[in-house]
């Protein structure tokens, strides 16, 4: 599945993280405080609050890198769903609610995520029991 | 007891919703397109 970066706070600084190793530069470390994120699940038409059928806090360090590969944090990550529905579409937000990776795909196989069945019910607990992204 | 506190009630009952992250970044795209199937066999004469 292909999903989305962000522009201006993702795809910029990773071009010009590229940019600075071919010209033989350090990229600047990250700076600033860390406050924690959220995976939205939600609904085929999942955007802003629209269509929101989960929220999973997550911890103010996310993911740790190794390689090419961000394995989540923090596992199992759970939450009570929030309305019903089918879900269809995820995203990550930050703690403001801004959309970072949109477009991940929530189904039972071959999907972004892969849960035991897309049917959630409101008051319902949702976990994630792990996580990665791999760099192509 | 309104419908919304019954369906809340009715979630909680349930067993959770459980699953996993994969995510392959979009760069995947920029990998060589895998080999092509091979011709199909010439029909015999």
């Amino acid at each position: 599945m292909t999903v989305t970066y962000a522009t201006a706070s993702v795809k910029t600084p990773r071009m010009q993280v590229m940019s600075d190793v071919i010209a033989s530069r350090t990229p600047a470390a990250a700076t600033g405080t860390a406050t924690a994120g959220q995976l939205v699940i939600g609904t085929g038409a999942l955007s802003g609050a629209t269509g929101v059928l989960a929220t999973i806090a997550l911890p103010t360090t996310p993911f740790t890198i190794s390689g090419a590969v961000a394995t989540l944090q923090g596992v199992p990550l759970s939450a009570t769903a929030s309305a019903s529905g089918t879900a269809a579409l995820a995203e990550f937000r930050n703690n403001a609610g801004t959309t970072v990776i949109s477009g991940l795909t929530v189904g039972t196989s071959g999907s972004d995520i892969n849960l035991n069945s897309t049917a959630i019910s409101n008051g319902q607990t949702v976990t994630i029991t792990s996580g990665t992204i791999t760099h192509g | 007891m309104s419908e919304e506190r019954e369906e809340e009630i009715d979630g909680a009952k349930l067993p959770p919703i459980t699953g996993t992250l994969d995510i392959r970044d979009p760069d995947d795209r920029l990998a060589p397109p895998p080999p092509a199937p091979p011709p199909d066999e010439e029909p015999e004469r």
